[in-house]
This record gives structure tokens, C-alpha cells and sequence, in this order.
């Protein structure tokens, strides 16, 4: 099964009217953002709020997870993901709103429903005197109907390494163990915490690429990370947790509505400019350049190109872009003053 | 797969998880002989009459009925408690509990496991003590000794399920144990060939399985009771523990860290 990346339509955003275009922040969280799909969601999560002592670890979440999707909880440390991601894998009791996962609300989880769901916790943590053949053995024995267990070794990349014991892989390997953990017992939804965080460049390519593997064999993916690189190169759709709360959601091209946020086009000032002769948008200077804030691209643009024809100036070091995913991200993360 | 496939597979994990940890294997497997060397060198000729059964026995023969109950209890209950304890603490159950197995088998696999170390410990301890402090054999009473140590192991096992609710720290778990575990041994009369233990303190052994233990395994090992040996009162004793704390234990059974909630 093929799924593409949904994008957001305007009608698929409830603004209230008057608002400002742009991030769609929800406050109340009893509504997700509604997304077109005709997918059953998988996960559907409404008002979710945790506590430990005073602190909202979790402050009014809600979100939805369709079918064959991968889905990024993005934030920084301390956000809040492990703590969601736990509830909705049946380990943390929540202390309000309804979560369902597979239909099932987590903490009333079964045998079967675990069946139906592989996942990776934050660290990886297993008997270190089992090889990795016995290990992964092992779980496919608890699945009513599991995956090969060699071919889920190999799909780990781990086939040279069936008779070494857990305890004497390397961390990214333990990883990876974890992962072919969770995928041998053929499961629909697979959760995976932090997958690559302690990988090396190298391993974390390779864990991405098995990663997207995943999405070739139709599971549904949650992840979570805190590197909007990852994110990006994996999720269909991504949503910001910071502070316990979601600060944007959307695909890695719409999210924090970056595709419309106001454009920066900057360019060495040439001597003797005069700013007025500029009119597009909000002009200052940062070191040498000059830079144009502009929402109306494409009139700021002309006007320069216009205004540097005339002048016989060559926009040294010319630049145009909207705020990249990352910006988006940091800003959410840790907004400066 | 079925239940009984996935318990045996369960106590094969069980045990290659011991036997592959060699210092784990030497207090489990080498302490009691070690203790059955330093008791019987230390009252080897000595004589001492047991309450409650017929004629003199040599303390070597005691001893040796006594350290195979401690060295069951070391490898099913305190050994057992430890491992799941620490398992739990750094998240080996939690990783285990995403899994669809159900509690019973899981615990299940460690009472075999433990019950399979216990048989071997104990004949271990037995041969020992017949070879190098000859002690006889049991003879007619040699069913009696291995029901024995067949329920005590079990019991001992069942009981670690729920005594591992008590304790909340990976490090709490090995002194919480050993502290237990050594207070039944004194209160039991383990270390005390015939001492005649103040009544208040038979009272209190007697709430739980090691004195029971210790009385059906030294009648079992001792040459002047006629007849099959055994004590079915203790026995008894022993067989409640072993479904309480089986039942107790996988209903109070906790796979996540404590704190994590």
C-alpha cells in the first residue's frame, strides 16, 4: 500500500474567523487538526493531560495517527514524548482525556492487543547473556503469527551476529536488536522511542533506511526524536511537542506553515543604497546584507529585480527563503524574546 | 504455541541466563557446598538428638539435610528475587512485557527453572555429604527427600513473586533477600543441630516455608525414622505456599521499574 505524504488543504483547517493565517496551535486540544483522509485513524488521542506532582508532563494533547502513516513526535528533551508515547503503549496511566490505539484504550491492554504492536523503549534493555537468535527467537515464540526469525535478523543487519550474546554488541547494535525485537512478532503499529539518538552519522542513515523499510511493509509508524533532520527524512507527518504540549503539526513542508510564512531575501548592499527604493516588504540590515522581510514573494522580488536592472547592481550573495523545518522547530522550542 | 511448550521454553532462557553468569552460578551453586564443608568440619563427630524424632543423629547428617535446604532456598527464592528485582529495576521486564506473554508463563519458566537447579543443587549437596561425612543414603525415605525438595523449591519460588512487591531498589534487593532468607535460617534452627528453640520463635519460623522445609528434609535424611518419611504436615505447609505465592505473586507481578507509573 502506497501513502503519500497528505497536505493540508484550507479547508481542512478549522480557523476561527479573524484569526491569523499561519501555525495552527490548538489551545483547548480537544480537536486535533482534522486531516482528509479517508484512513481509519489507528491512534486517536483527545484532551490527554499527565501529571507528575505539579508538573504537566503532558498538558491537553490530541492528536491522530492514520494507517500505513509515519508519524514524528518531535521536541526537546523534556517535552513530554516518552511520557506520551508510554501511555499510548499501556505502560503509564494517564490522568485525563481518552487515548485508543488499535481501537483499544491502552490501559485496559490484552494480550492480543499486544500482539498487534512492536515497539522500542528509550534505552534498550535485555538479558545480555542471550545471543541475539535466542533473544529474537524467543519473542517470535509469544506472537500468534510471527515473522521469520532469521530474516528479521537479517532485516536488522544483524545476520553476523545470531551466536554473539546481547551483552557484548555495541550500543547501535543493542539498537538494532531492539528493533528486530519489535518487528518479529509482524505487528501493525510500531512505536519507537528515540531510535538513533547515540548513533554515529553512519548508523543513523542505515537505521533511517530501515526505517522507511517499514513503510514498504505497510506498518504504522510512531516515532519520536529530537532532531528535526530525522523527522524530516522519515515522517509523513510531524508534530511538535514542547512543554507537554503541541506547538505545530503537519507534513515536513507544511508544518508551523512555513510554505507561507513571510519570505527573508537578503544580498549584499550595495554602496550608497537608498532603502526607500525598495517597497515590498520590511527592510533591515544584518552585517553587510541588507534583507527584506516579505509575505508577498513575488512583488518583493520583481521590485528588486526592477530596482537592481536600473541601478546595474549584481545582488552579491543573493539569497530567498522561507524559515526552513528547522527554524520552525527552534523557534517552537526555545522562542527568542 | 501452547502453554506448557512456552513454559519449558521459558525455563530454558531462564537457565542459560544463570549458567552463563559464572559468578552468579558460584553463589549459587558453590556457597552451599562450601557451607556443608565448613559445618560438618566444624561438628563433624558430633551426635545431637532432633526434636520430635526418633534417636541420635549425627550432626554431619543434619547438616547436610539443612544446607540443601539452604542452598534451595538460595537458588529459588533469594537468587530468584535478586534477578527480578534488577531485571525490573533497569527495564529488562518492561522490554519483555511489550511482548504478549502472559504472566503465568513467564513466572511459570522460572519455577521449572528453579525447581531443575534446586533437584541438582541438592544432589550435589547429598553426594557430598554421603562421600566425604558418610551420610546415608535414604533409602525407603529417598521419595520423601525428593518431594521434599521438589515443593520446597517450588514454594520458595511462588514466595519470591510477591516478596519481589517489597522491594523497591535493584540495590535493595540482594541485602532485603539475604536478610530474610538468614533470619528463617536462625529462626528455623538451620545453623542448631538439636538446639531446642524457644517456643515464641518455632511460632514464628512456622508462618513460613523454611522450617517446614528443614523438618521434612532432616526426617527424610534421618536413619532411625522407619517407614517412607513423610512429614505431610509440613509438607502441607510448604504445598499452600507454593499455590498462594504462585497465585499472590501473578497477581501482584510488576514488570515496570519502580517509579514508573
Amino acid at each position: 500500500m502506497v501513502h503519500l505524504p497528505r497536505l493540508r488543504s484550507d479547508a481542512d483547517v478549522a480557523t476561527p474567523e479573524g484569526a491569523p493565517a499561519g501555525p495552527t496551535i490548538d489551545l483547548t486540544a480537544e480537536e486535533p487538526v482534522m486531516w482528509s483522509s479517508q484512513d481509519a485513524a489507528v491512534i486517536e488521542v483527545r484532551g490527554l493531560v499527565k501529571h507528575y506532582g505539579d508538573h504537566a508532563a503532558v498538558g491537553g494533547v490530541a492528536l491522530d495517527v492514520f494507517e500505513g502513516e509515519v508519524f514524528a513526535l518531535l521536541g526537546p528533551n523534556g517535552a513530554g514524548k516518552t511520557t506520551m508515547l508510554e501511555m499510548l503503549e499501556g505502560y503509564r496511566r494517564r490522568d485525563r482525556g481518552s487515548v485508543s490505539v488499535l481501537g483499544v484504550d491502552p490501559e485496559q491492554a490484552t494480550l492480543a492487543w499486544r500482539s498487534r504492536i512492536g515497539l522500542v523503549l528509550q534505552t534498550s534493555k535485555m538479558p545480555a547473556e542471550l545471543t541475539v537468535l535466542e533473544l529474537v527467537d524467543r519473542y517470535a515464540g509469544y506472537y500468534p503469527d510471527p515473522r521469520d526469525v532469521d530474516e528479521t535478523i537479517e532485516l536488522v543487519g544483524l545476520s553476523e551476529k545470531g551466536d554473539t550474546r546481547a551483552g557484548r554488541l555495541s550500543g547501535g547494535q543493542q539498537r538494532r536488536l531492539d528493533v528486530a525485537l519489535a518487528l518479529v512478532g509482524d505487528p501493525e503499529l510500531v512505536f519507537l522511542d528515540e531510535p538513533t539518538t547515540g548513533f554515529d552519522p553512519a548508523a543513523r542513515r542505515a537505521a533511517w533506511s530501515m526505517i522507511d523499510n517499514l513503510r514498504g511493509l505497510g506498518k504504522t509508524v510512531v516515532l519520536t526524536t529530537h532532531y528535526m533532520e530525522e523527522a524530516e527524512a522519515l515522517a509523513d507527518r510531524i508534530a511538535i511537542l514542547v512543554k507537554g504540549r503541541i506547538a505545530a503539526e503537519g507534513t515536513p513542508l507544511t508544518i508551523g506553515g512555513r510554505e507561507t510564512a513571510p519570505a527573508r531575501i537578503r544580498f549584499v548592499a550595495p554602496p550608497g543604497f537608498d532603502p526607500g527604493a525598495l517597497s515590498g516588504g520590511e527592510i533591515g540590515q544584518e552585517d553587510d546584507y541588507l534583507v527584506i522581510t516579505s509575505e508577498d514573494v513575488t512583488t518583493a522580488v520583481g521590485e528588486l529585480v526592477d530596482w537592481a536592472r536600473m541601478e546595474g547592481c549584481d545582488l552579491a550573495g543573493l539569497e530567498i527563503r522561507r524559515p526552513s523545518s528547522e527554524d520552525v522547530y527552534l523557534e517552537l522550542a526555545e522562542p527568542s524574546s | 504455541m501452547n502453554t506448557i511448550a512456552l513454559v519449558s521454553r521459558e525455563a530454558g532462557y531462564a537457565r542459560r541466563v544463570l549458567i552463563r553468569d559464572p559468578q552468579n552460578l558460584f553463589f549459587t551453586a558453590g556457597l552451599p557446598l562450601l557451607y556443608l564443608l565448613i559445618f560438618a568440619t566444624i561438628f563433624g563427630d558430633e551426635t545431637a538428638e532432633i526434636a520430635g524424632q526418633p534417636g541420635e543423629v549425627d550432626v554431619a547428617t543434619y547438616m547436610t539435610a539443612s544446607v540443601i535446604v539452604i542452598g534451595v532456598v538460595s537458588a529459588a527464592f533469594q537468587n530468584l528475587t535478586v534477578n527480578l528485582v534488577q531485571d525490573r529495576e533497569i527495564g529488562v521486564l518492561k522490554r519483555l512485557r511489550s511482548a504478549p506473554v502472559p504472566t503465568s508463563v513467564f513466572l511459570g519458566g522460572h519455577v521449572v527453572n528453579a525447581l531443575v537447579a534446586s533437584a541438582l543443587l541438592a544432589a550435589g549437596v547429598a553426594l557430598l555429604g554421603m562421600a566425604v561425612y558418610g551420610v546415608p543414603f535414604p533409602d525407603q525415605r529417598t521419595a520423601a527427600a525428593v518431594v521434599s525438595v521438589a515443593l520446597g523449591a517450588v514454594a520458595c519460588a511462588s514466595a519470591a513473586f510477591p516478596f519481589t512487591r517489597l522491594v523497591r531498589k535493584g540495590t535493595a534487593a540482594s541485602p532485603m533477600a539475604v536478610a530474610a532468607t538468614l533470619t528463617l535460617f536462625f529462626l528455623s534452627g538451620n545453623f542448631f543441630a538439636g538446639a531446642d528453640m524457644p517456643r515464641a520463635m518455632n511460632l514464628v519460623a512456622d508462618l513460613f516455608p523454611v522450617r517446614h522445609f528443614l523438618i521434612a528434609m532432616t526426617t527424610a535424611f534421618n536413619p532411625n525414622v522407619a517407614g517412607a518419611g513423610f512429614e505431610w504436615g509440613h509438607l502441607g505447609v510448604l504445598a499452600l505456599w507454593a499455590v498462594g505465592g504462585a497465585v499472590a505473586g501473578t497477581r501482584l507481578f510488576r514488570w515496570t521499574p519502580t517509579g514508573d507509573h
